[in-house]
């Protein structure tokens, strides 16, 4: 009745090619992307692959507004690696602040650097926007899977990130319910020293550990009382399978991207 | 008056895409002593009114005034003047947390920085008040009591702050018959002592058997504020927003509509009963 509902990571639902992609592709090309910004070492070709993601944006049809909000928690991190670069490289100076000597060429190199981070983040953003969590664990559990050889637990793994992912809405709910009963008790939150604070939410955690035990187990035996009986055997509603499209946007993107790493080596 | 609320509005997530009015322009006054029943169907906004009440969720617009004061006025006093309220959430046992039953009715006194002998002698009461030993009681953990003992351990909890006006939220739902009328009867004790009672409630049978005044309120607003005879009245109405009038309603309107000369509207149980009764004595004469 709480009335909230919660958007879980970025996930931006629409019907776009990219989002109708097999998740496993995606993971590929994303890491085949991050890989070669890396080894991009032209500011300029750098600068001109950023305009390739306004495009991949409209292809996805999510707004480049909502593609840029994944830079935001990372501010800090661009903005501190952008400061040492400026006051930490030897090169000719363009002003000083106390000992620290910002260089010119600390400022491209600031540049630079900082640069190829936000691509970073903005490209990978890419998957987590167009694949729902649950095709991404889908995803991960086919790709590990050749280790179930070696007695990987795959499909563990990938049921476990599946209903973490369920209950993060339930528990957070749940929390917010426990701390209004005990702030209901004169119980506080918010005040006092830090080991003051963490003794207070004993009384938040200790009901939350308590319930999701409980809720844990009689998922299980839902689960059991269901059929499920671990993964062997089992077979899937939507089964991941790699369609001659797949294939056709798989080598679309390793051609942009091996052209964009040969022409940094160009020039 | 103890409370009082004037035009209270809350909205979930206010300002953003999901922005959800759980309440809107509320008013209502609590007076010493009442049992007021809180009904409504699934998702009316009883749960946030009673929130509210207990000066847990701050309204987005109006005001919540106890004893004269309004309580989020001044941040600081804001702890204190919650004391006058307590407000037992749905399933209370799930906040249960320390290793005795003694300690965990202690958490608001201790919170409140009162004294060992106080203490005890609060939980003492406290713990009679919902049906248990505190000699017997208190040195149990909660986690080994039965569910509906947790219940009453969590109900004193809130107790142990004596309020004057205490919420309870659904406070009979998975218990059986004889726990469902025992801990209403206790609660039914405490307000012949004294404290006024909000109960919201989903089953009517309850509703009409212990309460003096229901508030009845669908889609965030409250339609009706009344005696519970006026309430189950309007059976239609009731019907229409998912809600059913008490079984004695029924039947004693099935029994009217065959002819018998039964007194309108009985709402609990031994109302109706009387009624049959009367009824059989003025066929016999």
């Amino acid at each position: 009745m709480s009335g909230r509902s919660l958007a879980l990571g970025q996930y931006y639902a629409a019907k776009s090619p990219l989002h109708a992609l097999d998740p496993r592709v995606k993971l590929f090309l994303s890491l085949t992307i991050v890989t070669a910004l890396f080894f991009v070492d032209n500011l300029a070709v750098l600068v001109g692959a950023a305009f390739l993601v306004p495009v991949l944006a409209s292809v996805a049809k999510v707004p480049f507004k909502w593609v840029l909000k994944g830079v935001r928690p990372l501010v800090f991190i661009l903005f501190f690696t952008f400061l040492i670069h400026l006051f930490l490289t030897e090169g000719a100076t363009l002003f000083a602040i106390g000992p620290l000597r910002a260089t010119g060429e600390g400022l491209l190199k600031g540049i630079f650097y900082s640069t190829r981070l936000i691509l970073v983040i903005l490209f990978s953003s890419f998957i987590t926007l167009t694949t729902s969590p649950v095709q991404l664990a889908d995803a991960i559990e086919s790709i590990l899977s050749p280790l179930k050889v070696i007695r990987f637990p795959a499909h563990e793994i990938a049921l476990m990130m599946t209903i973490a992912l369920r209950f993060i809405p339930t528990l957070l709910t749940e929390a917010e319910t426990i701390m209004k009963a005990q702030k209901g008790r004169g119980a506080n939150f918010d005040s006092g020293n830090i080991l003051k604070r963490a003794r207070s939410f004993i009384p938040l955690l200790i009901p939350l550990f308590i319930s999701a035990f409980r809720r844990a187990d009689e998922l299980a035996l839902a689960m059991e009382a269901r059929g499920y009986a671990g993964g062997s055997g089992r077979t899937r509603l939507h089964s991941l399978k790699i369609t001659p499209r797949d294939v056709a946007w798989l080598f679309l993107g390793l051609l942009i991207i091996f052209s964009v790493v040969g022409l940094s080596w160009r020039l | 008056m103890l409370i009082e609320i004037e035009d209270v509005s809350y909205t979930y997530l206010a300002g953003s895409q999901a922005a959800n009015s759980a309440l809107s322009k509320a008013s209502l006054t609590i007076d010493r002593g009442e049992f007021i029943a809180l009904i409504g169907p699934t998702g009316s906004g009883k749960s946030t009114l009673a929130q509210v009440l207990a000066g847990l969720l701050r309204p987005s617009f109006g005001r919540v005034i106890y004893e004269g004061s309004d309580i989020w006025e001044e941040p600081k006093l804001l702890s204190k003047r919650r004391s006058l309220t307590g407000l037992v959430f749905q399933e209370p046992e799930k906040q249960l947390f320390e290793m005795t039953v003694a300690e965990d009715i202690a958490f608001w006194p201790k919170n409140l920085g009162l004294g060992a002998e106080e203490i005890t002698t609060r939980a003492k009461s406290a713990l009679s008040a919902v049906g248990l030993d505190y000699e017997l009681y208190k040195d149990r953990s909660p986690f080994t009591l039965s569910g509906g003992e947790m219940r009453r351990v969590a109900i004193a909890g809130i107790l142990v702050m004596n309020p004057k006006v205490l919420i309870v939220d659904e406070p009979t739902v998975g218990l059986d018959h004889r726990g469902r009328t025992g801990l209403m009867d206790k609660i039914q004790k405490l307000n012949q002592a004294g404290t006024s009672i909000v109960f919201v409630s989903h089953d009517m049978d309850t509703v009409a058997e212990y309460a003096q005044r229901v508030i009845l309120i669908n889609e965030g607003r409250i339609i009706q504020d009344s005696s519970p005879r006026e309430v189950f009245r309007n059976k239609e109405m009731l019907n229409k927003i998912g809600l059913e009038v008490p079984v004695a309603t029924e039947i004693g309107a099935r029994l009217r509509e065959v002819g018998y000369h039964i007194a309108p509207d009985p709402v609990s149980v031994s109302e109706l009963e009387a009624g049959i009764l009367a009824s059989r004595g003025e066929s016999q004469r």
